[in-house]
């Protein structure tokens, strides 16, 4: 219970800092906190019922699940993809504008 | 500045608010973990597809296609970020600039060791990307471990490292890891589709029966490589053009 | 090959042509590289046809299900390809296609566009498809990724913030996806649509408010993406900022395919049925809202892309109805809309890109700048007018069959008058969108500096052979869809499993007509006073209202626990 409400606040803190927080950058890793949140809460869960890395022929005893690891492998590529693809953006603007702040950057390219 | 630092307080306690009255009881609630899909591969993973790694028997087997998926995310990030940033240094002089800056961090220890360590890491991402079906490892980690491997040797070579050669003969140049990119695409497309896979287990079956030993997980050992070059060679391709050696 | 397996190659084609695109970028460039880029457009978007009448006579028969490569459906991927699968499928590639062939006129061109556009179709594609919750997941990431590198791939700094807005919203939604998938798969231990209805019936309370705030999760997830009420803030940016080719992608079809991915899920969950019925009503909103906002907008795209969002609510709107009729209506506005949007989108970007102006209200005599840039016939003004007719609801014109059949679901209702307001608003948008095409007000005083930058704009551009195919297309399939509506919708009807219930006849009723009519007549009063002083202030005070970073996140978690507490508190 305790992991889980921890995880919680590691989530709503990423979530937070997405909107709050006026730095791109800092917008890009927000996001991938909330991501980091979510998969410690799969492999954290799945690991619930064994005790076991889910790899056969070794010592014996009980396998954790292995589907939310192999779901979670999938999350995080993609969550990386995201970050570079953000990172890269978040570039492109401060390379063109000098500044990385949304609001300001909102003004400057004048959208209305 | 006050009023409008508080309307953006107020804007993130009310998205905590909302949010964590939306998502608190999914992740509080205490059901049971299900066991089923965890007692079904304990029993049938290895027989059904070779590896006794479970996790990639999940990735690289029942749901080799989301694997697919993934790999086409990575793919348009990569291939979006590559052309992002050669745009800009079309626009703006060949980003000779980054490079220019990057230019001071180079000591010679950092020449020396780079060039020194690269074929060590390169060697230790083949090994998990080989060895992925049975211990803790796959395609996509070895290929990130092989991706910098080959950052190191960029590095290395800027003052007499590893792979002083032309660049355009170099197998980590950036034009060999984009065609090594593309094949290992072409590569995986053609292993993960369905009825491709048939005709590999038919004709391995076949093989098995003349007598050539063609262990039932060769097509996960196929995946992996596919995978690991394609990412490996993906992200390699990113830094080495971010690292400005395309022009050197 | 049997059917499971043609039922993957309309996702594998693409995917083949962007590796040949990837094939080509690595060569050296030159004549092969070039050939090869060609032909893997062509299989990618011209051969999935082949498969899909293949596909046919299986789909007709009550399609198929699979799990991909056949593995246990406990454990494998498992895909449904029915008659929606098919219908969305055909709206994908028809989309994509006429865009892709316009941007060889009109650029983003070179081997990585070709890529990233053909993985997002080979997406579009398995999302159509997919019953299987990650692999949804995995379709929307891949989908969502390729639309954002394609929105910054016009290389305008508006398009990097508008791509990187889109894409941090967006992504921030699909981790709300994955705890939704974690409560889903906590309670039923199953990935597949089918094991989680199966797994949340076997439950005491059926899951009880986890499963419903899961579902209502995802659902807020998807809509995201299809833009409805409240969660609509990033697309005017993105579509307005995105190259033309990519504009008429993201709005004609992009924003519908999850729609209908998001319909075959919610049809397994228990309270599917009430979250389709709120997004429903959202839409009707979403229509009537966004529309307004659209006759407000003085810039030329984002003016279009609020309609696209006000033509997504009639959609949403039909869908939200949960039965077959409403489906069948839904799909034929969302076909519909894609050839009409898309033909707009392009005809509109290619006139403001030849008079180098995007301004409503200043650009004038822009047929003078379609001749100077090399359509003598002005090919692209009477396109215009096609897709312009046609998104007013003017007979014969595609869109008044179908926005009409939407129409007709709600007779009696305040949705029906809600959508009839709309129906006003957008011919009065297009009357306003139009005035591009009046003669040139008398010069004021003083040399006109604006006609001295089209010259300038108008010397480098030229409208080539592929974009006037590309909008010549799409005008006469709005003309035909139109005229042989009564045929094309008992087709759509058939695959969908129902019965076309309104026929061309009453479509074309006395009182239809009528109605159309009114509408004329209310648009152009509306317009009038759009143009007039007062309406230009009101407008200004539109456009003017606060749109910040924040409010996309908040709009977004507030539609959230909307749903969630409509979810769990009447069940």
């Amino acid at each position: 219970m305790i992991a889980r409400s921890l995880i919680l606040c590691l989530f709503i803190t990423g979530l937070v800092g997405l909107t709050t927080r006026r730095n791109l950058v800092k917008k890009a890793y927000a996001l991938s906190i909330m991501n980091s949140a979510v998969v410690l809460l799969f492999v954290l869960e799945g690991s619930g019922i064994g005790d076991k890395a889910p790899l056969l022929g070794g010592s014996p005893g009980v396998f954790v699940d292995p589907v939310p690891q192999a779901l979670m492998l999938t999350a995080i590529v993609v969550g990386v993809c995201v970050s570079a693809l953000a990172l890269t953006i978040a570039y492109r603007l401060h390379r063109i504008y000098g500044t990385l702040d949304a609001d300001e950057l909102k003004r400057l390219v004048g959208h209305e | 500045m006050t009023g409008r630092r508080t309307m953006n307080a107020l804007g993130g306690a009310i998205a905590a608010v909302l949010s964590l009255a939306a998502v608190a009881p999914i992740v509080l609630a205490d059901a049971p973990w299900p066991r089923a899909a965890r007692d079904l591969l304990a029993t049938a993973g290895l027989e059904d597809t070779g590896a006794s790694n479970l996790v990639s028997a999940i990735y690289l087997g029942y749901r080799a296609f989301d694997t697919l998926g993934e790999t086409i995310v990575l793919l348009a990030a990569l291939a979006g970020s590559v052309s992002l940033i050669v745009a800009e240094g079309s626009s703006r002089g060949a980003g000779k600039n980054l490079a220019d800056k990057a230019k001071p961090l180079h000591t010679e220890i950092v020449n020396v060791i780079a060039g020194k360590l690269a074929p060590i890491v390169l060697l230790f991402g083949a090994y998990v990307m080989l060895y992925g079906h049975s211990s803790p490892g796959g395609g996509f980690q070895g290929g990130v471990v092989l991706a910098s491997g080959i950052i190191f040797i960029a590095i290395g070579r800027r003052s007499g490292g590893l792979g002083r050669i032309d660049p355009s003969l170099t197998a980590f140049g950036h034009a060999s890891l984009a065609r090594i990119e593309a094949a290992a695409f072409s590569g995986i497309l053609l292993l993960s589709f369905p009825g491709v896979g048939r005709a590999v287990e038919a004709f391995r079956v076949a093989a098995w029966n003349r007598g050539l030993g063609i262990p039932a997980v060769s097509t996960i050992i196929a995946l992996n490589v596919a995978i690991g070059l394609k990412v490996g060679a993906g992200v390699a391709l990113m830094c080495v053009l971010m690292l400005g050696g395309n022009d050197e | 090959m049997n059917d499971a397996e043609l039922a993957l190659v309309p996702i594998f084609l693409p995917l083949v042509g962007a590796a040949m695109a990837l094939v080509a970028k690595s060569l050296s460039e030159g004549r092969a590289s070039r050939i090869l880029e060609t032909s893997g457009a062509v299989v990618g978007l011209a051969l999935p046809w082949a498969a899909l009448a293949g596909l046919l006579p299986a789909v007709m028969a009550g399609g198929v299900s699979f799990t991909v490569s056949g593995w246990a459906p406990a454990i494998g991927i498992a895909e449904r390809f029915d008659g929606l699968a098919w219908l969305v499928d055909a709206l994908g590639f028809a989309g994509a296609g006429a865009a892709y062939l316009y941007s060889r006129g009109n650029g983003p061109k070179g081997p990585v566009f070709t890529a990233i556009f053909l993985v997002q179709t080979s997406a579009l594609a398995a999302t159509a498809s997919t019953a299987d919750l990650f692999n949804l997941f995995v379709c929307l990431e891949v989908l969502g990724l390729s639309s954002y590198v394609l929105v910054a791939s016009s290389q305008k700094p508006g398009a990097f913030l508008a791509a990187f807005s889109y894409l941090t919203v967006s992504s921030a939604a699909m981790v709300f996806f994955l705890i939704g998938l974690f409560g889903l798969y906590r309670l039923t231990g199953s990935l597949s649509y089918e094991g989680i209805e199966a797994g949340l019936s076997a439950l005491a309370d059926g899951g009880g408010a986890t499963a419903s705030l899961s579902s209502a999760c995802i659902v807020a997830a998807i809509a995201i993406r299809v833009a409805v009420m409240p969660v609509y803030g990033w697309l005017p940016d993105a579509h307005a900022m995105a190259p033309h080719a990519v504009s008429a992608v993201l709005s004609g079809v992009l924003i519908k395919t999850p729609l209908f991915a998001l319909g075959r899920l919610l049809g397994f969950l228990p309270t599917g049925h009430q979250a389709m019925a709120l997004v429903g009503t959202a839409g009707v909103v979403t229509a009537l809202v966004a529309v307004i906002v659209a006759l407000s907008q003085k810039d030329a795209k984002r003016l279009l892309a609020y309609h696209s969002i006000s033509q997504v609510g009639y959609i949403v709107a039909a869908w939200g109805l949960g039965t077959a009729e409403g489906l069948n209506a839904a799909y034929m506005h969302a076909l519909f809309h894609a050839l009409f949007k898309g033909l707009l989108f392009l005809s509109v970007g290619t006139v403001t890109d030849a008079a180098g102006n995007r301004n409503v209200y200043t650009l004038r005599n822009a047929t003078a700048a379609l001749r100077l840039s090399g359509d003598r016939r002005l090919t692209v003004a009477a396109a215009y007018a096609v897709g312009a007719l046609s998104i007013c609801a003017i007979p014969p014109f595609n869109g008044f069959a179908s926005k009409n059949a939407i129409a007709y679901l709600f007779k009696g209702g305040w949705e029906y008058w809600a959508l009839f307001a709309a129906g006003v608003c957008t011919i009065a948008s297009f009357m306003k969108l139009s005035m591009i095409y009046l003669p040139p007000r008398r010069p004021v005083a003083g040399p006109d500096e604006a006609t001295a930058e089209t010259q300038i704009a108008v010397a480098a551009y030229r409208i080539s052979l592929s974009m006037k195919t590309a909008m010549l297309a799409l005008a006469l399939l709005c003309i035909a869809t139109g005229l042989f509506y009564g045929k094309l919708n008992g087709f759509a009807a058939t695959l969908l499993g129902t019965a076309p219930k309104v026929g061309a006849g009453t479509l074309y009723g006395s009182s239809e007509l009528a109605k159309t009519g009114i509408s004329l007549v209310l648009g152009a009063a509306l317009f009038l006073f759009a143009v007039s002083k007062p309406g230009k202030a009101a407008a200004a005070l539109v456009r003017s209202r606060p749109r910040s970073y924040a409010g996309l996140v908040l709009a977004f978690v507030s539609g959230l626990a909307a749903l969630g507490a409509r979810l769990v508190l009447f069940p």
